[in-house]
């Protein structure tokens, strides 16, 4: 019976794929948007009116987007780069087709006068990080 | 003959799913002009060495290959000159990098991946001005064992897509569009 066996061969390859695929009992996926800009460094690294931008790139790297802006009472134009990380950190079912999830975000804004580093600010969620 | 419709089938279906799980290598791309390419201007870079960003701490030296890399595809790409006095200075970035398993992902798609993310910046000098930055997301997520030796060409992968967006950029890509 080679055409049964071979029935029975492909019908428990499909149910062990289909069993593999919708078991709920995965790990966290690794979603992140990379690796989380080193903010702790900002404060020794860089020298503000002093450091240029390319001495903010090699301490944080490629900002995700650039930008400008003027601050209240001084309106000289500021240089921005945008820096944002976001990364999943747990996840789990509560039932009826309902999910927990808990992100970690950053955002850093860098600031430059005159080409040169003018300051930064940032927000991050980590201390409600679980991991 | 029923039974021959339904053998049919079935490979169809496996032929398929094979297909589905062969398909391996994907990219995302993001470019970023500051500035529009001024071909008159802009013939010649210099390559400054690739900062690792990476939490790798396998054997390879990734930045050193991905230095080497960039440079042999900027040289075949005829975009740029490459010289050490060139007022265009190109500063690039390992983001991540994970080696990956293909026999992993070969048993189930999402484990094992190989990974490189990579990012450059095109910078005028002197003034430190941002021409253009762009990043690259290489992935071999899925993929039988035929993805072995990924973990080798997936740095030349995302490259090649930097260079893609280099010239996209030198192609009249302006800001804002």
């Amino acid at each position: 019976m080679p055409v049964g066996k071979l029935l029975k061969g492909c019908g428990f390859a499909f149910v062990f794929l289909a069993g593999a695929l919708a078991s709920g009992c995965a790990s966290v996926p690794d979603v992140t948007t990379g690796a989380f800009t080193q903010v702790d460094r900002i404060d020794t690294a860089l020298k503000r009116g002093v450091s240029t931008k390319m001495d903010v790139q090699k301490v944080l790297g490629a900002p995700n987007g650039f930008g400008s802006s003027v601050m209240p009472g001084d309106p000289e134009t500021r240089e921005i780069w945008f820096y944002d990380d976001v990364e999943l950190t747990d996840y789990h079912s509560e039932g009826g087709g309902v999910f927990r999830m808990n992100v970690r975000q950053q955002i850093l804004l860098v600031f430059f006068k005159k080409e040169a580093f003018d300051g930064f600010m940032w927000y991050s969620t980590k201390t409600v990080r679980q991991r | 003959m029923k039974t021959d419709r339904i053998i049919y089938f079935a490979g169809l279906a496996l032929v398929i799913l094979a297909a589905a799980l062969l398909s391996g290598c994907a990219t995302q791309s993001a470019l970023q002009v500051r500035q529009p390419f001024m071909p008159d201007k802009y013939k010649a870079v210099r390559i400054e060495p690739c900062i690792d960003r990476t939490s790798y701490t396998g054997e390879r030296d990734i930045a050193a290959e991905a230095t080497l890399t960039l440079t042999e595809k900027i040289r075949q790409s005829g975009l740029f000159e490459i010289r050490d006095d060139a007022p265009l200075v190109l500063t690039c970035e390992i983001e991540k990098f994970e080696e990956g398993s293909a026999s992993k992902r070969w048993l189930w798609p999402g484990w094992g991946a190989t990974r490189a993310w990579v990012s450059v910046m095109v910078w005028e000098q002197p003034g430190d001005n941002v021409l253009a930055a762009m990043r690259s997301r290489s992935n071999v997520e899925s993929g039988g064992l035929y993805t072995i030796g990924a973990e080798h060409y997936i740095l030349g992968t995302a490259f090649d897509d930097i260079i893609s967006q280099m010239r996209e950029w030198a192609g009249g890509k302006t800001p804002g569009r």
